[in-house]
């Protein structure tokens, strides 16, 4: 539901404004109304805030900090064992003295970072040589740099060996006049050769190698002018030194972390904190003796907040609430509070804009119709159990409060789960008979009419539901037409209904003559509502009605691949095998048991429900609150 | 098994089936779209996930009408 609001104005002393702040900060139920539009244009001597409080200081600094904080806490690991805050420099007065002292710290930590990451790199790289540096680093070990000769690393095929290397051997040793040296390596999937030649032959040796094919190995860029013994030594050494540094470099971070992470994240929310006291500053205002400010706070937290000014604060400073005036409600923010069973069910609500202000909030009624739309499309006692069970673990592994509301979402959708596989009598689909279970209430497989026609009954009513909600929103509105309109489409529905029950023999006669009558009714009042196209409007909430059948076509849908994973276990012979073959089904039926009817359970209530009714356009109730300090 | 059982049961097969394919291309379309709005804002997963669901409605009543048709063969 959403919370009445009320406009509240406080006026008083100047030199009260700083405890006036720290009391709303400390509350957090006041969300402040820009006043900066209310002095423009006028001649007065209120002005913005923000200039008049020294204590804030410099939000510039602030912000760099923050940043520099925040880049920091992401670098930094969270150990375990953490030591505690340094209240002395969390709690300082002075930001020149924090930004010194944190500054420092900070620059230790990039510096190290940085580090790790250029080793990072540096060992990745050396790491693509790895078969490189296996093959030669035997081949090269003791080998010396000479002067004036040049060494080359070449790869060839196997298949190549026979031609390439005597080749080699006949072409260099014709133009070196036999001042060369080569080696060679088959390793079975490559032949490394090493060829060793004066530098004055460099540049016919590179044509012949360029002209049969031959390719030089390709050093890193950063190693690229170095002989390639020399690199591939730098590159082994790198492999053998590395990963070590890397590990001490990443232990002091972990050091660091233990001693100032909490101190930083403290840190952290104060500057939070501040940037947003410094933010919301600017819209109060002020004159050289007074101040004002405005607010939205929600109407039950009013006399609290007005009590504590009042007893806190001497008597010169007075709270008084303002009219909310015709036309103003766009202007109000939208606290969404639900009782604690409801609230979970909020979540889904996040993915929708929020309603506007007075309209009415769907939760509740999400709260209670999709876990009853799960639990009759899902039906089975064992997917329930393993749903539930996956519940309990996220409630117990996950500490979020959204992972908490999920996994209470989750719970809820299980237990109906297991109520509906009872009243289906289906346990991993047909197993329940085999162990003499039956159907407390239908056995779904043979009843597929009756539950269709159920499923549409719920469809009905939900959507008429939305509909009734709707008229009762326009007549609170005072639009008279548009609920005119509604009643005129309910008519149309019921009378649609009657004729057609008629028709199937389920109705007596004088039901055919109420539809009709109520058909002659319902035209004149929808089309003088919202004219004729709101004909159309009649059939597009029939389909919204048709479409809850997906409650009974994805159920069965569910028990057919059940029973189809058992009796494709009983077909095949080997006991084993059919295990296998029948857990791997019912595991895959369980994924998409539990993600299709999640889906179409939302979908039916934001699509077919919400469609009725839901005014959304409402702006976030955003209260000026502390949410750090130590 | 009569002439007019079979036309039956071709007909529920059709019912399902287009309906199917129907709701298939629709799906494509807006999962491709979707998987767009999902790479530039993350956050907008939930409601893309909910948005590919919305032309099942076809291939659901589909189901419905080809049950419908295969109860009228018993």
């Amino acid at each position: 539901m959403l919370l009445k609001m009320t406009r509240i104005e406080m006026m008083g002393e100047r030199d009260y404004f700083k405890n006036c702040i720290e009391i709303l900060y400390d509350m957090g139920v006041v969300h402040l109304i820009d006043l900066n539009p209310v002095i423009k244009d006028q001649t007065t001597s209120f002005r913005p805030s923000e200039s008049s409080i020294a204590e804030i200081g410099d939000t510039s600094i602030q912000e760099n900090l923050q940043q520099k904080v925040h880049h920091a806490l992401q670098i930094i690991p969270k150990p375990e064992l953490v030591e505690d805050v340094d209240k002395q420099l969390v709690e300082e007065k002075s930001w020149d003295n924090i930004q010194t002292r944190v500054t420092t710290l900070i620059q230790e930590i990039e510096d190290i970072y940085q580090q790790i990451e250029e080793k990072n790199k540096h060992l990745t790289v050396a790491s693509k040589y790895e078969r490189i540096l296996e093959i030669f680093a035997p081949i090269l070990e003791n080998f010396e740099t000479m002067k004036d000769y040049t060494l080359l690393g070449l790869t060839i095929d196997p298949k190549y060996k026979s031609a390439i290397i005597p080749l080699l051997n006949r072409e260099v040793g014709a133009i070196t006049s036999g001042d060369f040296y080569v080696i060679t390596k088959d390793t079975g999937d490559m032949v490394a050769i090493v060829l060793l030649y004066n530098r004055r032959y460099e540049e016919p040796i590179s044509q012949l190698l360029f002209q049969n094919d031959i390719r030089e190995i390709q050093m890193p860029s950063d190693l690229a002018g170095k002989p390639f013994n020399e690199a591939l030594s730098i590159l082994l050494n790198q492999q053998r030194t590395l990963p070590k540094e890397i590990e001490e470099l990443n232990q002091k971070l972990t050091d660091i972390a233990k001693k100032e992470r909490k101190t930083l994240e403290a840190l952290y929310l104060r500057l939070e904190d501040q940037l947003s006291l410094s933010r919301v500053m600017s819209k109060m205002i002020n004159s050289d003796h007074t101040f004002v400010i405005r607010g939205w706070v929600p109407k039950k937290y009013f006399k609290k907040l007005q009590k504590r000014l009042e007893s806190e604060l001497p008597s010169t400073l007075y709270v008084k609430e303002l009219p909310i005036k015709k036309g103003e409600s766009e202007d109000v923010p939208v606290c969404v509070s639900n009782p604690k069973p409801i609230r979970p069910f909020e979540q889904f609500m996040s993915i929708l804009p929020l309603p506007k202000y007075g309209a009415v909030d769907p939760t509740p009624v999400v709260a209670i119709f999709f876990p009853i739309f799960f639990g009759m499309m899902l039906g089975d006692i064992a997917y329930g159990a393993i749903a539930l069970a996956g519940g309990i673990y996220l409630k117990w592994k996950f500490r979020k409060p959204v992972m908490q509301d999920v996994s209470y979402i989750v719970i809820i959708s299980a237990l109906m789960t297991i109520l509906f596989g009872f009243l289906y009598g289906e346990l991993f689909g047909t197993f329940a008979e085999h162990i003499g279970l039956h159907p407390l209430w239908m056995d779904r497989m043979k009843a597929m009419i009756p539950l269709l026609i159920l499923t549409i009954g719920i469809g009905a009513f939900q959507v008429l539901f939305g509909i009734f909600i709707s008229i009762y929103q326009s007549l609170k509105e005072r639009i008279f037409k548009h609920a005119l309109g509604n009643v005129g489409t309910i008519f149309a529905l019921c009378g649609i209904f009657f004729l057609i029950s008629h028709l199937v023999h389920l109705l007596p006669k004088a039901t055919f003559t109420a539809g009709v009558v109520l058909l002659i009714v319902s035209l004149p009042l929808m089309i003088y509502a919202e004219g004729i196209i709101s004909i159309l409007e009649v059939i597009s909430v029939i389909g919204n009605i048709l479409s809850y059948a997906r409650i009974m076509a994805i159920g069965i849908s569910s028990a057919i691949i059940a029973m189809v994973a058992n009796k494709f276990g009983g077909i095949i012979g080997n006991i084993i095998m059919a295990a296998i073959v029948v857990c791997l089904m019912h595991a895959l039926n369980l994924v998409l048991g539990l993600f299709s009817p999640t889906i179409h359970s939302i979908r039916l209530h934001y699509v077919e429900f919400f469609k009725q009714f839901y005014q959304f356009g409402g702006k976030r109730f955003e209260p000026f609150a502390r949410k750090g300090g130590i | 098994m009569t002439i007019g059982m079979g036309l039956l049961a071709i007909g529920a097969g059709l019912a399902i089936g287009l309906a199917g394919l129907g709701t298939g291309i629709a799906q494509s379309r807006i999962g491709a779209a979707g998987a767009g709005a999902i790479a530039e804002k993350p956050e907008v997963t939930g409601l893309m996930i909910v948005l590919v669901a919305i032309p099942e409605t076809v291939v659901i009543l589909g189901f419905v009408i080809s049950a419908i048709i295969l109860f009228m063969l018993r």
